[in-house]
């Protein structure tokens, strides 16, 4: 049960919110889909003396900006799932939807800015938003500034975003159509947070050579890990040794691996390749 | 208002018997439609809730408690602390004592005295108005500890991260050597000529690890003190009511007789909702302080504190080149975690006393070493610690079968009782009724499709696949009495017919939400020769309800539908005495059916409800021979082979039937994951005569469930620190639907001798053979690896340590 009492604000407007969070920098807890702030109230675990919801601000829209999919922060799982230009064109977005814990009504109710503020590690949004390059929209009394994904996960629980600050809109790339995706996902039973993701995006020329290669690891370590397999694979077929060594690369660039009461951190390290690999392959069949 | 049924509805019902038939659940549309009323939604005028400070710390001496701020918060009642306890309570009484059986014991209060020793004990109650109030004044409390070392491992101590240096090890109880309950040895045989003589001796090992009951609804309590007649009424959700009230007047100093216990609706128990728990005698002793009703319901959290069946089993066993098994030694540890008024712990013992299950094994000691540690208590849990028995014996003859390259199932054959040998007296002096396990088995082959799934393996293993085949026979004895304590063995009931010719049932076995009241009206209908829809069976209260023990060992069909069936009977005798003479024929050529009686060889009938009625208004006119007029009866049905009467070695037979299975298991691992594929799994069951199949199937598919979960994921973990690391289910992992494949699933039925009607149990099994099963079939997968599965659960990162410990050792072997 939620001990303390608090305020709970509604504002309508991007100008309003702003203005409630500065009036209480520190006590306040921004709602998304209420998906993790909900439980850690009820498990005593945060008390907010204010709870600022989104739910008002008209930020569930999905748009086609230029090149960009931008996405507003309460977009949720199952609007991204109903986006079908979307997830036609980003497919990772809606394998990686499709895919969160928790059914239904945590895919009714979860969101996509939640989901990323979050920054839990076990959680599948981290490093997917990192793999498929997205910016993440901070706003605050200061006006706006745009974060890249990789630079937005800092540690585990913990991003770039200042207090006083609320994420608006999440951009992502469109997909150039020559770029392969792959994805592997290792939970320990259905009701299981992951307890790793694997996330490849492949080009490959004619010769089926590699042209390009981003692989993202999320669950591994606190936050998610971009492993720089370009030098391995860049101007050459992926052969086994490539493979191997790509598996390699992997399991050297875990140096701190996550550890929670699921997974201890040497599991995590043992499976990081395994992770890769599949992900990559997946991106090849 | 009596339902009945028209003539042609009659005609196509008449030939039915409702025993043996899927009759459904008795007030099914309650749960469907919402209106089935749990204790949380009970309403109370001026009902005040209580909130628990639980201990931070697994041993610490408490130095001091400042209750003062919540004292003076306005909307918090009172506060108590285990003082108060001390002067408002007795001791809670164990539900079974160690000291009857020789072991150490201790008192037992609803609040810590002076000392905590587990992380999670309560230490301060606070009620107040609302459940929110209570919980926040919960911040208002100071408790200053000084952290002891302590042990979450028999014999293993962890000093407090907080101690600047080593402090003395102190036992939980003062007065105690160590940490040790007691020691009880099981010796049948000659053991070491055994090994001497055996052809092969494999030493080795397996180990349960603790795992929770997880209702999907907690525990939870109202207590309401009446101070004008000084009576107190408890509403709970509990499994045994009239024990329960011996124990509430017990420990709060009542006549028996001035407390009432009334269960409501329950969502489900597995052992959980035994007593013995602070919770019950402390909302009593507040409703009592307060005068006025007090309400606390445990949360999700508070409900995984409470464990079970962590324990480790090294063994030897001996056997002979074809196949024999000639002798075992087992010796067990388990970890308890603090001693608790349930009956948890005495599932240690049942593990000891079930060997060796159904195998003819002429030489076996088995040594128990019961221990408690600074865990949460353990509750008994669906299979009272034969699960365990069967989760090892299934991996003895596992490993006898790999190590001679035998097919298991042969070895199985070999050592099973044959049918032809029953009542059976087991090594541990338990009489099995009846069985067919070798019909069983051939049965699961076919269920399976054995050899083609072994075809399969064989293709699935060119491919590099790791895929396994594993089996379990499932020995589960049922409908337990334990003596010296309120674990009964045999139940009452009282069937009345009213009038209108209506029926009531009232039973001392009570139901956790399976539907063993609806089993119980089937048998009354079938007795009576009434229709199913004019029965009414009342469970659970104390203060209408014959004197009964309640819902445990399978035992609701054994001895509630027992004694409700005599009680049948007598009160279906007097009505007979007054058909004969209403439809001038003799009571042999009486047919009762569906609500009619029908006299054989002549065109004449009655409802059962006129004669019902002729009895109540003119029993002087016309019920001559019939001493006892009233259409009510209470009977007694006290099992046959049940005895505490020791035998010339000793031993004792507290369970009357013996219900048993065959179960299979298909898994496929990733050896690079460690991550097990359960692909297929299934059983053959025996639980003697089947009274609703419905019913049945659905106890053997949520313990197969169960078992599922215990061998693959479900598991309490502590962190260094003592505290508990799994507090719901996002972290303790219980197997969802999509988890599960479809459970394969044939009854078999040799009905037992001894019971009334044949029945054995059902519920209390399933849960040792599934999980054996699988742990079995994980083996299989992984044995061309050189992997010995001897830990559970098979989680991915258990599994991936199993197969990394056999590389590193066949490469040992290898140089």
């Amino acid at each position: 049960m939620i001990k303390e009492k608090f305020l709970y604000k509604s504002p309508k407007t991007i100008e309003e919110a702003i203005a409630v969070l500065a009036e209480k920098k520190e006590g306040s807890t921004i709602l998304g889909g209420g998906t993790w702030v909900v439980p850690e109230m009820t498990s005593w675990k945060r008390n907010p003396e204010q709870i600022v919801d989104l739910r008002h601000m008209n930020l569930a829209t999905v748009k086609k900006e230029g090149e960009d999919f931008v996405l507003g922060a309460m977009v949720t799982y199952s609007q991204i799932l109903e986006s079908t230009s979307l997830i036609e064109n980003v497919k990772l977005l809606g394998i990686v939807s499709k895919g969160i814990t928790g059914g239904a009504q945590i895919r009714n109710f979860g969101t996509i800015g939640g989901s990323a503020v979050y920054a839990n590690p076990g959680s599948d949004m981290p490093a997917a938003l990192v793999t498929l390059s997205a910016r993440l929209s901070l706003v605050s009394e200061d006006g706006k500034r745009e974060v890249p994904a990789e630079e937005f996960f800092l540690d585990a629980f913990k991003t770039a975003i200042q207090p006083g600050e609320i994420l608006t809109e999440i951009s992502i790339p469109s997909f150039d159509s020559k770029q392969k995706f792959g994805y592997y996902k290792l939970k320990f039973g259905e009701s299981s947070w992951p307890i790793a993701t694997g996330a490849c995006l492949i080009k490959l020329d004619n010769e089926d050579k590699c042209q390009s290669v981003r692989l993202v690891l999320g669950g591994i370590c606190a936050a998610p890990l971009l492993v720089d397999v370009t030098k391995i694979l860049v101007d050459s077929p992926i052969t086994k040794e490539k493979l191997a060594e790509v598996e390699q690369a992997v399991h050297d660039a875990v140096e701190q691996p996550w550890s929670d009461v699921l997974a201890t951190a040497d599991y995590r390290k043992s499976i990081a390749s395994v992770v890769a690999k599949r992900a990559l392959l997946d991106a090849l069949r | 208002m009596s339902i009945e049924l028209t003539d042609e509805k009659y005609e196509q019902r008449k030939s039915e018997k409702y025993i043996g038939g899927r009759s459904k659940k008795l007030n099914g549309d309650q749960f469907l439609t919402g209106r089935a009323r749990y204790i949380n939604d009970l309403e109370f005028t001026n009902l005040a809730h209580l909130a628990i400070v639980r201990s931070p710390h697994p041993h610490a001496v408490i130095k001091n408690i400042d209750i003062e701020k919540a004292l003076a918060d306005p909307t918090v009642l009172t506060v108590v602390t285990g003082e108060d306890v001390l002067k408002h309570t007795n001791p809670i009484p164990h539900f079974i004592d160690p000291s009857v059986f020789g072991g150490n014991t201790t008192d037992l209060r609803c609040l810590a005295v002076d000392r905590v020793i587990y992380a999670g004990q309560p230490v301060v109650a606070i009620v107040a108005t609302t459940k929110n109030d209570a919980e926040k004044a919960m911040d208002l409390i100071t408790i200053e500890y000084e952290e002891l070392p302590y042990s979450m491992q028999p014999g293993v101590v962890i000093q407090p991260a907080t101690a600047d240096r080593d402090k003395e090890f102190v036992p939980n109880y003062d007065g105690w050597e160590d940490n040790n309950v007691m020691h009880i040895p099981y010796v049948e045989g000659d053991m070491d000529a055994a090994i001497e003589a055996a052809d092969f001796v494999i030493e080795d090992e397996i180990e349960m690890h603790r795992y929770a009951h997880a209702p999907m609804e907690t525990r939870g309590y109202v207590a309401s003190w009446n101070k004008y007649d000084e009576t107190l009424d408890f509403y709970g959700s509990c499994q045994n009511p009239h024990p329960l009230r011996w124990v509430l007047s017990q420990s709060l100093g009542l006549p028996e007789n001035k407390v009432r216990v009334i269960t409501p609706k329950v969502g489900g128990a597995f052992g959980l909702k035994m007593h013995g728990h602070p919770e019950e005698s402390l909302v009593c002793m507040l409703s009592k302080m307060l005068d006025r009703p007090v309400k606390w319901i445990e949360d999700r959290r508070e409900s995984f504190l409470i464990g079970a069946r962590e324990q480790k089993h090294r063994f030897q066993v001996a056997f002979n080149k074809d196949g024999t098994v000639t002798g075992l030694r087992v010796f067990i540890t388990s970890n308890i975690g603090v001693l608790g008024g349930m009956p948890g712990w005495g599932m240690a013992f049942l593990t000891g006393l079930a060997f060796p299950t159904g195998y003819k094994i002429p030489n076996t000691d088995i040594q128990v070493s019961i221990n408690t540690t600074n865990k949460g208590p353990w509750n008994a849990a669906r299979g009272y610690g034969k699960e365990a028995t069967n989760l090892l014996m299934e991996r003895v003859m596992n490993m006898v079968a790999r190590k001679l390259d035998m097919d298991s199932l042969e070895v199985r054959r070999l050592n099973l009782i044959t049918k032809t040998e029953f009542p059976y007296k087991t090594n541990g002096g338990l009489n099995i009724d009846s069985g067919d396990y070798h019909g069983a088995i051939d049965k699961a082959m076919e269920l399976l499709g054995y050899d083609d799934v072994r075809k399969q393996q064989q293709e699935l293993r060119a491919e590099g696949k790791y895929f396994g085949i594993g089996f379990a026979f499932e020995l589960t004895p049922e409908g337990g009495d334990i003596p010296g304590t309120l674990v009964g063995g045999f139940d009452t009931s009282t069937v009345k017919m009213d009038p209108s010719g209506d029926v009531t049932v009232l039973t001392g076995v009570t139901t956790p939400g399976s539907g063993n009241d609806t089993g119980i009206a089937q048998i009354v209908a079938d007795e009576l020769g009434v229709l199913i829809e004019n029965i009414t069976v009342i469970q659970g209260d104390t203060g209408i309800c014959p004197y009964g023990f309640g819902n445990y060992s399978g035992r609701s069909m054994l001895v509630g539908g027992g004694s409700a069936a005599l009680a049948a009977r007598d009160v279906k005798a007097r009505i007979a005495v007054v058909a004969a003479i209403l439809l001038e024929t003799e009571e042999e050529n009486l047919e009762f059916e569906r609500g009619m009686i029908y006299a054989k060889g002549k065109d004449a009938s009655i409802p059962v409800k006129d004669v019902a009625y002729t009895i109540y208004t003119t029993a002087f006119a016309t019920s001559f021979g019939v001493s006892e007029p009233a259409l009510e009866s209470t009977k007694v049905y006290k099992p046959d082979n049940l005895t505490h009467v020791p035998d010339e070695k000793g031993r004792i037979q507290p369970y009357p039937t013996y219900s048993y299975a065959v179960h299979f298991a298909v898994t496929e691992v990733d050896i690079e994951t460690g991550s097990v594929d359960l692909q297929r799994i299934g059983v053959v069951h025996d639980c003697g005569t089947i009274i609703n199949p419905t019913l049945v199937e659905g106890q053997m598919e949520g313990a197969i469930v169960m078992g599922i979960g215990a061998a693959l994921s479900e598991e309490l973990i502590h962190g260094e620190d003592g505290t508990l690391l799994t507090d719901r289910f996002k972290n303790y992992l219980m197997p969802r639907a999509g988890d599960i494949p479809t459970i394969e699933m044939e009854h078999t039925v040799t009905p037992s001798p001894f019971s009334v009607l044949g029945t054995k149990g059902a519920g209390e099994g399933g849960v040792g053979g599934a999980q054996a099963a699988i742990a079995n079939a994980v083996d299989d997968a992984l044995s061309t690896l050189g992997v010995t599965v001897r830990k559970m659960p098979l989680s991915p990162p258990n599994v991936l340590q199993m197969i990394r410990e056999a590389e590193s050792t066949q490469e040992v072997e290898v140089i």
